[in-house]
């Protein structure tokens, strides 16, 4: 995340930081209480299967607070697994597209039990290079066309991988 | 050992077993290629194709698919950041800068011949000192494993790009996410809230596929989509310098992949991590680790070829597996009437040596099919993002589909992806949390029978053993030396996290 040099901006900044120390505090702290329902020992004080999760819990609690402190007092070093900034093709209306591609994607998905696997996942192909890039139509359709084959091919005819057909099930074999 | 070599060559250059090897190598090439479809799943998948050959040329074949899914799961880590497997996970870090940096093709050839040279060098320890290497691995019980895996955990000071505490709070956040489901010692079913998909735990594969494949496309999307990378097809091949580069981190690779590849149930994975953070720690080169060094791709993918040979030590030698693959292949062995076990040399040499050799063979087929292939591969990166994330998408949501022919590995795949995005927007690093969660269960398991071992008293056990007390000396110093090292030179706040500015720099202060 490239972080502009305004005061608000570092500030709005730090605070989504800020925020995310205390949600992993949280969700340690979640599993921490939910993990008095597993023995922390079992008989001979033996390890039980709450005494990975509530150790573990508890540090994840103590971390998140430690960072939540460092990051209020000094900040903290942020860089990724590779500390490298991608470089940004262009910075236009990207929100919203990754709204309609996460909704799209939420969409197939919700489908997969009703139409089956392929088809939703041909048609999700279909609607982002046709409907949300527009692209020419066919090329568009090429790929599209191409990446069902290629799967069909694959998983049913090769691999043999059950596939749900949903409402088609039994109608095509 | 000259006699095994002769025995092993003649059983294995026939025209059947190397016709079988090239179909296995290939194929698995294609499954490492697909997210989601691992080298023990192409295994499993594939074995009843193979009842009807002979037993040395089904597992000739088999072990062909094994190896090449290695590679093919270096493929689209490298060209697309998903890794294909959870051994592949740190080729990402540089090996995707790489690609974006228009050196796909170096990246993917350095990682076939890195590999080739591994397992070449693993091969000949496998045929010269098996027996050797298997006496330490029966030494090896719970208590070392659990060394190894804290030593596995302690390697997290050097991924964490400057922040320690970070780097440890997504490693536990993986253990504690590999704590979801049945335990297998008590039977105990945790964190799954009454959810059947949940007893078996969080599938980690379709989690590896929604924080890095579907992550990354959020992420890209979000920042605007990337540019083609059009470079020359000169451009991709590799130079003197890169192979010069090159040598020592094979060479430490092939040795941390191959000592922890003869342990069962330590994997390739924790041995790609290792590798790769001794790079970080130890290469000449390392301030430009994690932005594109040829080093952090020849290190781990060595690591995780010479793993994968060693890890035949404990399944041939010992009959036990060394990996989830192995023990699909050991399954395969007994499908043929074959015990693998200590007399399995005396009384099968052909199978054996042959086997072994078709190692080598498959690696050399390996490598003549990639290496021109390479900056082919490369040229993938040319189509428009446009085209590319659409494929990438539906390539992620089948392949996780694939992992367990259920709907739920979708929703795992679609809310790891927001998570995915969501910690790459805030910089948070997914390398450890993706650690954590393969080699939790692992402790665990160590754990729980450790503890099982000494009557409840754990430090008892420990210290009863000079190798796990070594270990775990090693696994501290590593986590406390640079503290140490920063805090006597008066750079106090590096490596605890603490930045001198709150604007996030791209340069590593090589710590």
């Amino acid at each position: 995340m490239t972080i502009n040099e305004s005061d608000s901006d570092v500030r709005q900044a730090r605070r989504s930081v800020l925020v995310s120390y205390g949600v992993i505090s949280v969700f340690g702290a979640v599993g921490f209480a939910l993990s008095f329902q597993y023995e922390f020992f079992r008989y001979g004080n033996q390890v039980g299967p709450g005494f990975l999760p509530r150790a573990v819990a508890a540090i994840i609690v103590v971390l998140g607070l430690a960072l939540m402190l460092q990051e209020i007092r000094v900040g903290s070093v942020l860089r990724g697994d590779s500390g490298v900034d991608d470089e940004a093709g262009e910075q236009s209306t990207s929100t919203r597209k990754l709204v309609v591609v996460f909704g799209l994607i939420i969409l197939a998905v919700l489908l997969v039990p009703v139409v089956g696997l392929i088809p939703p996942l041909v048609a999700l192909v279909a609607a982002l290079t046709i409907g949300v890039e527009r692209k020419p139509l066919v090329p568009s359709l090429i790929l599209t066309v191409g990446a069902a084959l290629v799967a069909w091919g694959l998983f049913v005819a090769v691999l043999r991988v059950p596939v749900p057909m949903g409402v088609f099930e039994g109608g095509l074999s | 050992m000259i006699d095994n070599l002769v025995m092993g060559l003649e059983a294995a250059l026939s025209l059947e077993n190397l016709l079988w090897c090239f179909i296995g190598v290939l194929a698995g090439t294609v499954i490492g290629i697909l997210p989601g479809l691992g080298s023990a799943t192409g295994v499993a998948i594939l074995i009843p194709l193979t009842l009807t050959l002979d037993p040395l040329t089904a597992l000739i074949m088999l072990a062909g698919i094994y190896h090449g899914s290695q590679y093919g799961a270096t493929i689209t880590a490298i060209l697309i950041a998903t890794p294909g497997e959870a051994s592949s996970v740190v080729t990402t870090l540089d090996g995707y800068q790489m690609a974006r940096n228009g050196r796909a093709g170096q990246a993917l050839a350095i990682s076939a011949i890195s590999a080739f040279t591994a397992s070449i060098v693993s091969v000949l320890l496998l045929f010269t000192l098996a027996q050797f290497f298997a006496d330490i691995a029966v030494g090896f019980g719970p208590v070392e494993i659990m060394a190894i895996m804290l030593l596995g955990f302690a390697t997290i000071s050097m991924f964490s790009s400057g922040n320690v505490l970070l780097g440890m709070a997504m490693c536990a956040i993986g253990v504690l996410l590999g704590t979801v489901g049945i335990d297998m010692g008590t039977g105990v079913a945790r964190y799954t809230f009454g959810s059947v998909d949940l007893f078996s735990g969080v599938p980690f594969v379709e989690v590896m596929i929604g924080l890095f494949a579907l992550g990354e496309v959020l992420n890209q999307l979000g920042q605007g989509q990337p540019k083609p990378i059009r470079a020359r097809f000169r451009d991709l091949l590799l130079t003197k310098d890169d192979i010069k580069r090159a040598v020592m981190p094979t060479a430490r690779g092939t040795g941390i992949g191959f000592g922890l590849g003869i342990l069962p149930g330590a994997g390739s994975t924790l041995a790609s991590f290792l590798a790769y953070g001794t790079e970080k720690r130890f290469s000449k080169h390392r301030a430009s680790m994690g932005k594109g060094a040829i080093e952090g791709v020849a290190a781990p993918d060595a690591a995780t070829s010479a793993a994968a040979n060693g890890a035949f030590i404990p399944t041939l030698v010992l009959g036990v597996p060394g990996g989830a693959t192995t023990a699909v292949l050991l399954g395969a062995f007994l499908l043929y009437g074959i015990t693998p076990g200590p007399l399995l040399f005396d009384d099968e040499p052909r199978l054996v040596w042959g086997l072994l050799v078709s190692f080598l063979i498959g690696h050399l087929l390996l490598l003549v099919l990639n290496l021109p292939l390479a900056p082919v591969f490369a040229q993938l990166l040319r189509l428009p993002y446009s085209y590319l994330y659409p494929l990438i998408i539906f390539t992620a949501l089948i392949g996780a589909f694939a992992v367990a022919n259920n709907t739920f590995s979708l929703w795992v795949v679609v809310v790891f992806g927001v998570v995915g995005f969501l910690m790459k927007r805030i910089n948070f690093p997914i390398a450890p949390l993706v650690l954590g969660l393969v080699i939790g269960p692992l402790f665990e398991k160590a754990l729980v029978q450790s503890s099982a071992l000494g009557g409840g008293d754990l430090m008892k056990v420990v210290l009863a053993s000079p190798t796990a007390v070594g270990i775990l000396i090693v696994a501290f110093l590593l986590l406390l030396v640079p503290a140490v090292v920063n805090l006597v030179r008066g750079r106090s706040r590096q490596g605890l996290g603490i930045g001198d500015d709150l604007v996030q720099t791209g340069a590593d202060e090589g710590h």
